[in-house]
C-alpha cells in the first residue's frame, strides 16, 4: 500500500521512486485522482478527470518499465492539462459553457510530447472562461479557490493548473499564458510558473485566446520540475508557425550553478512602480541575498515599458475578438458577462490601435534586447498585489484602491509582448499568503531563468511552508 | 462614446445590452485616456509580425 504522503513529493522524486518500481504508477494514478476527486469540490481546480484512461496509460507506464524501458524523469507521472490543451477525441471546454461538448479533432502538440514522455495525464484543469481574465471566477465550472486559502483567489486564467499543483492534486500541470496566465495564478499559489520564450514550445492543438501572445509552459513544485516538463514540451514544431527551429539544450545542466558572476538587471520605474511595499521590500529581500551569493545588480532602463499595458490590452482584444467573432455573434447569451464585454469590447479595436500596438512591442523588444546585453536576468515581483479576496473586483495597494485585473497582470504583460521568457518562484509570505518573484531572460535563455531560480527557491524564502490543503 | 460604440458594435451586428453598453463606454473610455501619445516611440512603420511574405506564408 503507497502512503499518500508521496502526493507531496516533486514529480521528480516521485519519477525517481517509480523509476527504481518502488512506487507502482497505477497505484500512484489511483491514489492522485482520488485525493483531486475528494478535493475538487472545495477548490474547483478540476473540470473533468479520465480515470480509466489513465490507469491504462500508467498501466502501459508500468509493463514498459518492468521490461526495462524507461523513457525519462516523468514516465509513469500524474500530470493535468488547463482544458484549453487538445486530447483527441476528448473533451476541451475551455472552460466555456459554449464549448462545453466540444472535443478536440487532435492531441495538442505537447501532449503528443508528454504521452512520449510517459507521462499519465488524469485530468483537465479549470480555468477562466475562455483564459479571458484572471480571476478564474468561472460561472460554468466554479471559482477556483487558493489552496493556501480557499477564501482568496488563485488566479487565472490557468488558476485550476496552479491549484492542483499547489494542493498535490497533480504532480505537475500545463497552463498557457496570453497576459501572465501561467505566472499570475502560479504565484498566487505559491507555486512555481514558466513562460517560456515566444516558439519554444508549439502551441499547436492549445485553444487561442490572442495567437500573438499565447504560450503554453509548465506550473510545478519545483523548478527542476519545471526544467524537466519544459525538457519534455520544447522543440520545433512546424504545424505552429511561431514555433523555432532552435536548438534545446539541457535545462537541469546548470541548474545547481548558482548566480556567482551572473548580473541582475532591475528596472525601477515601472516594474516597482505602484507595488505593495511589502512586496517591493520582499523582492528587493531576494535580490539582496542573490548579491551575497555573488550576482551583481545593474539598474535597466526600459520606457517603453510605459505603454505596456495598452498595448497588451489591444493585442489581446483585437485578437481574442478575431479568434471568437463566431462565438460572439451566434452565443453571445452562453458567455460569462465579462468575458462577453471583452469580446465585444474587442469588435471596437481599429486597425490603427491594433498596428500602433504591434509598433510599441517591437521597440519594446528592442529595448529589452539592449538591456540582455549588460544583465543575464531581470528581477521584479511577479504580481504587484498580495492575494486577494475571491470575487474581489477592486483592491488595496499600499491604501489606495485600484482595478483588479490590469494591476494583476501589470508586471507579466511586457514579456508575452516581447516574448522573453518569464519565470515566476515563491519568494516570501504576507499575512501566511505566498508571493512571487519573476525572473525575465534573454530569448531562448531559459537555462539562465531556471538556474536563477533554482537559487532563489534554495534560499527556502517559505521557510519550509506549503499550502493548507497541500498533502504535505 | 454611448453610441459611437453602440454604432461601431451594430455594424458588426452585435447588439450590447443597455447595461452593457454602459460598462463598454466605461472600459473605452479607460483604454484610450492610457493610450500613448505623440511622444511614444513608434519603431519601424511597418511591424514584421504584419509583413506579408508572397508563396512563404506559415
Amino acid at each position: 500500500m503507497t502512503d499518500p504522503a508521496v502526493l507531496a513529493l516533486s514529480a521528480v522524486e516521485v519519477g525517481e521512486l517509480i523509476a527504481t518500481r518502488q512506487i507502482s504508477p497505477v497505484e500512484l494514478t489511483r491514489l492522485q485522482t482520488e485525493r483531486a476527486r475528494r478535493l475538487n469540490p472545495q477548490l474547483h481546480a478540476y473540470i473533468s478527470f479520465r480515470e480509466d484512461r489513465a490507469l491504462t496509460e500508467a498501466r502501459t507506464a508500468e509493463a514498459e518499465i518492468a521490461a526495462g524501458h524507461h523513457r525519462g524523469p516523468l514516465h509513469g507521472v500524474p500530470l493535468a492539462l488547463k482544458d484549453s490543451l487538445f486530447l483527441a477525441g476528448e473533451t476541451t471546454t475551455l472552460g466555456a459553457h459554449t464549448h462545453r461538448d466540444h472535443r478536440a479533432p487532435h492531441d495538442a502538440a505537447v501532449v503528443e510530447k508528454l504521452r512520449a514522455a510517459g507521462a499519465v495525464i488524469i485530468g483537465k484543469l479549470n480555468m477562466h472562461e475562455h483564459a479571458w481574465g484572471v480571476s478564474n471566477a468561472n460561472p460554468w465550472f466554479g471559482t477556483t479557490r487558493n489552496p493556501w486559502d480557499p477564501h482568496r483567489m488563485a488566479g487565472g486564467s490557468s488558476g485550476g493548473s496552479a491549484a492542483a499543483t499547489a494542493a498535490d492534486l497533480a504532480f505537475a500541470t500545463l497552463g498557457a499564458d496570453a497576459a501572465g496566465s501561467i505566472r499570475v495564478p502560479a504565484a498566487l499559489c505559491g507555486t512555481v510558473g514558466l513562460k517560456p520564450t515566444y516558439g519554444r514550445v508549439s502551441t499547436h492543438g492549445d485553444f487561442p485566446l490572442a495567437w500573438s501572445l499565447g504560450h503554453v509552459g509548465p506550473i510545478t513544485r519545483t523548478v527542476t520540475d519545471a526544467a524537466v516538463t519544459l525538457q519534455a514540451i520544447a522543440g520545433h514544431d512546424p504545424r505552429d508557425p511561431a514555433s523555432a527551429d532552435t536548438p534545446v539544450p539541457d535545462f537541469r545542466a546548470g541548474l545547481e550553478s548558482g548566480v556567482a558572476g551572473l548580473v541582475i538587471g532591475v528596472e525601477e520605474d515601472f516594474l516597482f512602480h505602484h507595488c505593495d511595499d511589502r512586496i517591493a521590500t520582499i523582492t528587493r529581500g531576494i535580490i539582496d541575498r542573490l548579491v551575497e551569493h555573488g550576482a551583481r545588480v545593474v539598474e535597466v532602463d526600459l520606457p517603453t515599458l510605459a505603454h505596456s499595458e495598452w498595448a497588451g490590452t489591444m493585442t489581446s482584444l483585437a485578437e481574442a475578438a478575431t479568434v471568437h467573432h463566431r462565438t460572439l455573434l451566434d452565443h453571445a447569451a452562453g458567455l460569462g458577462a465579462d468575458v462577453r464585454l471583452q469580446l465585444q469590447l474587442g469588435q471596437a479595436v481599429s486597425a490603427v490601435d491594433y498596428l500602433r500596438a504591434q509598433q510599441l512591442r517591437r521597440h519594446l523588444d528592442r529595448e529589452f534586447t539592449t538591456a540582455f546585453e549588460r544583465v543575464d536576468v531581470i528581477l521584479s515581483p511577479t504580481v504587484p498585489v498580495p492575494t486577494p479576496r475571491a470575487g474581489a473586483q477592486r483592491i488595496e495597494v499600499n491604501g489606495r484602491s485600484v482595478g483588479l485585473g490590469g494591476n494583476l497582470i501589470r508586471y507579466c504583460v511586457p514579456a508575452n509582448l516581447t516574448g522573453h521568457p518569464a519565470l515566476t518562484v515563491p519568494a516570501g509570505l504576507i499575512d501566511a499568503l505566498p508571493v512571487g518573484v519573476q525572473i525575465m531572460g534573454r530569448a531562448f535563455d531559459e537555462a539562465t531563468v531556471l538556474r536563477v531560480g533554482r537559487a532563489v527557491e534554495s534560499l527556502d524564502p517559505l521557510g519550509g511552508r506549503r499550502a493548507p490543503l497541500s498533502a504535505g | 462614446m454611448d453610441t459611437t460604440v453602440k454604432a461601431l458594435l451594430a455594424a458588426r451586428g452585435i447588439h450590447p445590452a443597455d447595461g452593457e453598453t454602459e460598462a463598454l463606454a466605461g472600459r473605452w473610455h479607460r483604454l484610450h485616456r492610457t493610450a500613448p501619445g505623440p511622444e511614444a516611440p513608434c519603431g519601424d512603420p511597418t511591424p514584421p509580425i504584419l509583413v506579408f511574405r508572397p508563396g512563404r506564408q506559415p
